[in-house]
């Protein structure tokens, strides 16, 4: 009986990596299949929009290299252009149905790898990718379709190449070394071609974390494994950074446009401290963005509650690193030092955003997502041997009722998680869905106007879905949003527009005793009557 | 850059003085060889200094050792080729082997694309050359690159192209082209200084003027010690055809084109200019409100009168029209029309907005007049429908009192404008027997400045072809515009009547003539021009505008006065029939036993003797049919209620305003509808004598809560209400987002499925796994 049931067990435990894994997926490609589901497919949004239309244009020029391509990296484009021609799906098929499933799996592998490293065993490495499922800001990043879902497979996946590297050195491993570090340079270069400001910010906090790193192991007197294992962060760091300049400067010129947008920065990073006049606020405009204040605070809960508690651990582990001197782990190193250096590119980022920069004032929310990727294990490896092992022995001593608390807990902020990943009417004013009377509407207008200009409501919603349907301009005719101009002679009814409308607060526009001029049942489009003879 | 001029010369300075060859350098300087002439009092030194190489002339000013222009000629590649300094402070330079190094950039450097500068004793004008370019607000660095092509000794065409680190947004002058045209009036241009390389010359005060002759290409000041860089074919004299654009060829703007016709052999004044502002649609630069999808082509159309040096009548256009001709200038195609077409193509389109201006005493310039233009940024939000009514500075324009460029939306003292913000066909003239000057057909109304705040205001009170009132006012002193001033007095003229008015008087004058004496079109060559000049040559003073009732006696026909009208209102015309408001203030005599007849039937007096009206306010209409009645009449009085339904914030609402006008004559004017007080609609309407109106209002509340809606007239309140504004909720929003797969997209839906089957497969063995432990 003894002997069966220590089968049973042993079998468990060799099963236990794949039903983790069978388990993440499950969840994965449930929340993926929720986001595309959620809408029937008839979504997108502003990066969305952008990176369909510059993959159309792309695949039309025949060439990664075209006008209106994007600056930033061409790799984006390349991949999901390569993956239209290999399916023979259409650009916003792959975009809005497609790659959200890509994405959620990307995230999954290769945050369970170097999670697998960083924490003692596959559950532990389970839960912390599990609690990255709360994280909307996260998951929003990969299911829409942007390079954000490319950018941290290729930032993990650097990750795990550079640890398993460094193993392979502790192990005399020279062959697999190479090899690791052939995967690690080429993630990296990689990563540059698809977004070069963020593999750029890759390089920079990997090089605070060395800096942090190797003085929290000399603090801690681990001095025989700093050098092995730091030094070659050392030449890695370095090496990424010619690697990225190399893209920079030969393979992707136009990226050398970043090196303006960094003058800028600092112009307006200098502006900004001297005047203490900010360019914008985005912060008010996210609270603006949700429902009331109740859904702000919810939909900001985890965001919080894990950069709380994961900062309360991660000065507890440096507390022990530097004041008691105790040993660590050079991988738990890592991950500290990491942790750090991720959390001050948000630092930096907060007033970033209030200078206004042109390429977008939203650095802060997409540093979380790379922030939240080292605070979710730091949190579980706190919780589970690290400083606060004994608050989850304390709560472990009162099951079920703290058993069920942090399940619950996480089955919540998914729950939350997924309405504000969809940016869903309950919980925002920014919608991101449309109605196929709208894009009908829209075709009609595209198809008859001349130079005319359509207003769709309170924001971007239409236009970033049209941009997303198409490339062609042929009558120089736009969509536009946000508060109505002079030059819109034209406007958009829908139930959804009325709606989004009210919802920003803002003033329906005036269909009274204008001219209908195309009627889709439920959306129509009035043309404002004309006054003069100037007015058509 | 001057530091490394400083380097380079201390480098020179260190090298020669080691070598012993400084002292005979500075020798070399002062010593001999020099001679010296006189340019407008200041005492020129020239030098040549040759070799096999070449030849160098060096010019001080004052003194043998302030050399400030340093011209050199060499020979590449078999053709001519010159580099020129210019300087305002002394120039650095070393003469060594009979060879002078400069140790500075050129500012011009020039080559000519011939074998020689010089071909049967006549200059070559195939040049090509490079100006160093600088001003203030240009950056630095900025090159002209030229070339110039001629025959016989005379520059045809030239084109320039400023190259360099230019700011994408900054409007500079991008591209300049001159073509001389066909008729142009002989080339004349000055003395060259250098013998054999005929495009400089040294000069001061006496520089050839624009209408003498053509400047050299290069031109040293030696009051200034400056070095200008000329037009070679010329620059706003008669008989050029120039292009000015802020951006390269081909979809060219700014002022593409600005000709300069002359009518008259041998003048150098132009006597027509015709001046484009053009903005092709998405063009970046141009009038404010900025980049617009539409073009934006205007026209200043000026030409002269009798006196071929002055400046008499301008005609400015506007519309958003675009060339879709290729002009070649040399190897430059350009979208425009060419010279000889020009003209007939400005005249002949159908312009919206059109102004006509008249410099009573003539206007002296290259550019015509600038004055009352349509080539303002106003123009166009009217133009392209952003605006509901037209660009005020046209009925109610400037005043300015002095000939400033910035006086573009009025007519300075002793100029007259009439406009038109809404033609339909080209512009054409006429001239008015009555006030006997020239006007525009179609015109809206005008202004003539007379200077000391008064003005004649005219217009078109029925809305047709010709001006038919014409009213001296005058403003308070710090009045900056045409607004309505106090009349003094006015003549109205509305067939088959004119109509006079001044202090407490009418004249009524019965006149048959037609209110256009003639038609006529602004001229487009030699011969439309002096035709022009000949018929419109008596008509270009105009009657006495301080004496408009002696207007009237150039009309033979019946009138009668009548004395003792304390107020006229402006006369009302409808169709055929006119109403003027008389205020009588005291008994008034009809005596004449003409025109009188009719009124004094209707006042009852049926023997046609003489009779009198009471003192009060009277409406006196004319109709063809009825002629002329006369009946008593209360100012207008109103009255309104307001009938609201439920208001809901953020969408349109209309309110129902019922306006009751009690007095007898009618009631013109602006309803405004307040929340608060802030104005949520306005509305201009007329209410008949006696008669109601009801109209709607629509506006949108912002806010919700208990507000109060009052209706205001004339600055008074007219009625008022309480009202509930009603909360808009946010609406069920649950039902918004579609939960289906999207309809006609096999791909769509075999996607989805797969992905549901995947999801669906891994629940499954993830179960499975589970139930195994």
């Amino acid at each position: 009986m003894a002997t069966i049931d220590g089968d049973l067990r042993a079998k468990a435990r060799r099963s236990e990596p794949n039903l983790s894994l069978a388990l993440l997926l499950t969840v994965a490609l449930s929340y993926a299949a929720y986001f595309v589901l959620r809408f029937g497919g008839l979504w997108s949004e502003n990066d969305t929009s952008v990176f369909s239309n510059i993959t159309t244009r792309m695949l039309s020029a025949g060439s990664v290299l075209f006008t209106g391509q994007y600056v930033h990296g061409y790799a984006y484009p390349a991949w999901l252009g390569s993956l239209s021609l290999l399916t023979g799906l259409a650009v916003p098929v792959l975009s809005t149905v497609v790659t959200p499933f890509i994405g959620v799996v990307f995230l999954l592998f290769f945050t369970y790898l170097p999670y697998c490293q960083w924490l003692k065993t596959p559950r532990m490495a389970m839960i912390g990718a599990l609690l990255l499922f709360g994280a909307p800001d996260l998951l929003f990043g990969v299911l829409r379709g942007n390079h954000e879902k490319l950018t941290l497979l290729l930032s993990l996946a650097a990750f795990y190449a550079l640890m398993r590297g460094i193993q392979s050195i502790g192990n005399q491993h020279i062959g697999e070394y190479l090899a690791w570090a052939l995967v690690l340079y080429l993630s990296v270069f990689t990563n540059a071609t698809v977004n070069d400001y963020f593999a750029s910010t890759f390089v920079a906090a990997t090089a605070v974390a060395l800096a942090v790193g190797t003085w929290l192991m000399k603090r801690s007197h681990n001095e025989q494994t700093v050098h092995p294992a730091f030094r070659r962060l050392t030449l890695v760091v370095a090496a990424s950074w010619l690697l990225i300049l190399w893209v920079m400067f030969f393979v992707f010129t136009p990226a050398g446009i970043d090196f303006q947008l960094l003058r800028s920065a600092v112009t307006k990073l200098l502006s900004l401290f001297l005047t203490f006049h900010a360019g914008s606020n985005p912060y008010t405009l996210a609270k603006s963005q949700w429902a009331n204040p109740t859904i702000v605070a919810l939909v900001a809960a985890f965001r919080w509650t894990i950069s709380l508690a994961s900062f309360l651990i991660w000065v507890a582990a440096l507390w022990q690193v530097v004041v008691q001197k105790q040993r660590f782990a050079w991988s738990r190193i890592l991950l500290i030092g990491l942790y750090g250096a991720f959390g001050l590119t948000i630092a930096v980022a907060i007033p970033m955003d209030f200078t206004g920069l042109g390429a977008g004032t939203n650095l802060e929310v997409r540093n979380f997502t790379f922030f939240v990727l080292f605070a979710s294990p730091l949190l579980v490896w706190g919780m589970s041997e690290g400083p606060a092992r004994n608050l989850t022995r304390w709560l472990g001593a009162y099951r079920p009722l703290g058993g069920m608390v942090a399940p619950a807990m996480l089955v919540g902020f998914i729950v939350i998680g997924l309405f504000k990943a969809t940016l869903d009417p309950i919980v925002s004013n920014q919608w991101m869905f449309y109605r196929p009377s709208e894009k009908q509407s829209v075709s009609f207008f595209w198809a008859h106007a001349r130079d005319s200009s359509l207003w769709t409501g309170p924001d971007n919603r239409v236009r970033d879905i049209w941009n997303t349907l198409t490339t062609t301009d042929p009558y120089n005719n736009s969509i536009v949003g946000y508060a109505i101009n002079d030059r819109e002679r034209d406007w958009l009814r829908s139930p959804v527009v009325l709606a989004n409308t009210v919802a920003q607060g803002m003033a329906i526009p005036n269909y009274l005793a204008q001219d209908r001029v195309f009627d889709a049942g439920e959306a129509q489009i009035y043309h404002i009557r004309p006054l003069t003879m100037f007015q058509n | 850059m001057w530091v490394e001029s400083y380097g380079e010369y201390a480098e020179g300075f260190m090298y020669q003085y080691a070598t012993g060859i400084l002292l005979a350098n500075m020798l070399g300087r002062l010593g001999s060889g020099w001679h010296r002439f006189n340019v407008s009092g200041v005492t020129v030194w020239e030098r040549s200094v040759s070799s096999k190489e070449s030849t160098d002339y060096l010019f001080a000013l004052k003194t043998r050792t302030d050399v400030r222009l340093v011209v050199e000629l060499t020979r590449k590649a078999g053709h001519p080729s010159a580099q020129v300094y210019s300087s305002t402070t002394p120039i650095d330079y070393r003469i060594l082997n009979a060879m002078v190094t400069v140790d500075a950039t050129p500012n011009v450097i020039m080559k000519d694309l011939r074998s020689g500068w010089v071909t049967a004793g006549k200059p070559n004008y195939d040049l090509e050359f490079l100006t160093h370019t600088a001003g203030v607000g240009l950056p630095t660095g900025l090159n002209d690159i030229s070339r110039v092509q001629g025959k016989g000794g005379v520059p045809e065409w030239e084109t320039s192209r400023l190259l360099g680190r230019l700011v994408p947004t900054s409007g500079y002058n991008r591209f300049n082209a001159t073509v001389r045209m066909r008729g142009a009036p002989p080339f004349k241009t000055e003395k060259p200084s250098i013998p054999g390389f005929p495009y400089l010359s040294i000069g001061g005060s006496n520089v050839c003027g624009l209408y003498v002759c053509t400047p050299r290409p290069m031109y040293f000041d030696v009051l200034t010690s400056t070095l200008a860089v000329n037009a070679v074919v010329g620059f706003e004299n008669a008989g050029n055809y120039r292009i000015n654009s802020l951006v390269y060829p081909n979809r060219v703007d700014f002022e593409s084109p600005f000709a300069f016709y002359n009518f008259l052999a041998n003048s150098r004044y132009a006597q027509l200019v015709v001046r484009a502002e053009n903005y092709p649609g998405g063009d970046r630069f141009g009038f404010v409100p900025g980049e617009a999808p539409f073009p934006r082509m205007s026209f200043r159309y000026s030409w002269a009168g009798n006196n071929p040096e002055l400046w008499s009548y301008s005609l400015n256009v506007a519309g958003e029209f675009s060339f879709h001709h290729t002009v070649h200038i040399g190897p430059v195609a350009i979208k425009g029309v060419g010279p000889n077409r020009l003209p007939s193509w400005v005249i002949h389109k159908s312009w919206p907005v059109e102004t006509f201006v008249q410099a009573m005493h003539g206007y002296s310039g290259s550019e015509g007049i600038y004055f009352y233009t349509t080539q303002v940024g106003q123009t166009w939000p009217w133009l392209e429908g952003l605006a509901t009514s037209p660009p005020a500075y046209l009925s109610a324009p400037a005043l300015p009192s002095n000939l400033l460029l910035s006086s573009a939306n009025g007519p300075p003292v002793g100029f007259r404008g009439d406009y038109t913000a809404n033609a339909l066909t080209a512009p054409k003239l006429y001239v008015s027997p009555v006030d006997h000057l020239v006007h525009l057909i179609g015109a809206q109304g005008g202004i003539w400045n007379l200077g000391h705040h008064e003005f004649v205001r005219e217009e078109s009170l029925s809305g047709g072809q010709y001006l038919d009132a014409w009213i001296l006012e005058r403003t308070p002193k710090n009045a900056k515009t045409a607004r309505r001033g106090d009349p003094i007095q006015s003549i109205y003229a509305l067939p088959p009547y004119l109509i006079s008015m001044k202090g407490h008087a009418i004249v009524v004058k019965k006149a048959s003539e037609s209110l256009s004496a003639f038609s006529i079109s602004p001229p487009t060559n030699r011969a439309s021009w002096l035709s022009f000049n000949r018929r419109v040559g008596p008509y270009q003073s105009g009657r006495n505008p301080q004496n408009m009732s002696a207007w009237l006696s150039a009309f033979r026909g019946p009138a009668f006065e009548l004395n003792g009208v304390a107020r006229v209102s402006p006369p009302r015309i409808q169709g055929n029939r006119f109403s003027l408001v008389v205020h009588i203030s005291r008994p008034l005599k009809l005596t004449a036993k003409t025109l009188a007849a009719p009124l004094m039937a209707v006042v009852g007096n049926t023997r046609h003797k003489a009779t009198s009206i009471l003192p009060g306010v009277y409406v006196l209409n004319y109709n063809q049919k009825t002629n002329w009645t006369i009946r008593a009449a209360s100012v207008p009085k109103l009255s309104a209620s307001i009938v609201s339904g439920p208001i809901h914030s953020l969408y349109a609402n209309s309110v129902k305003a019922t306006v009751i006008n009690h007095g007898t004559s009618e009631w013109y004017g602006t309803l405004r509808l307040k929340m608060g007080s802030q104005t949520a609609a306005t509305d201009r309407t007329w209410i008949g004598g006696a008669h109601a109106k009801t109209i709607g209002l629509r506006w949108i509340p912002s806010t919700a809560g208990r507000k109060t809606l009052s209706l205001e007239a004339d600055g008074r309140s007219l009625a008022h209400d309480k009202i509930l504004v009603i909360a808009t909720p946010r609406g069920s929003v649950q039902s918004l987002g579609p939960l289906s797969v999207p309809k006609g997209s096999a791909a769509d839906g075999i996607v989805v499925g797969l992905i549901g089957l995947i999801t669906l497969g891994g629940s499954v063995v993830a179960w499975r796994r589970l139930t195994a432990i």
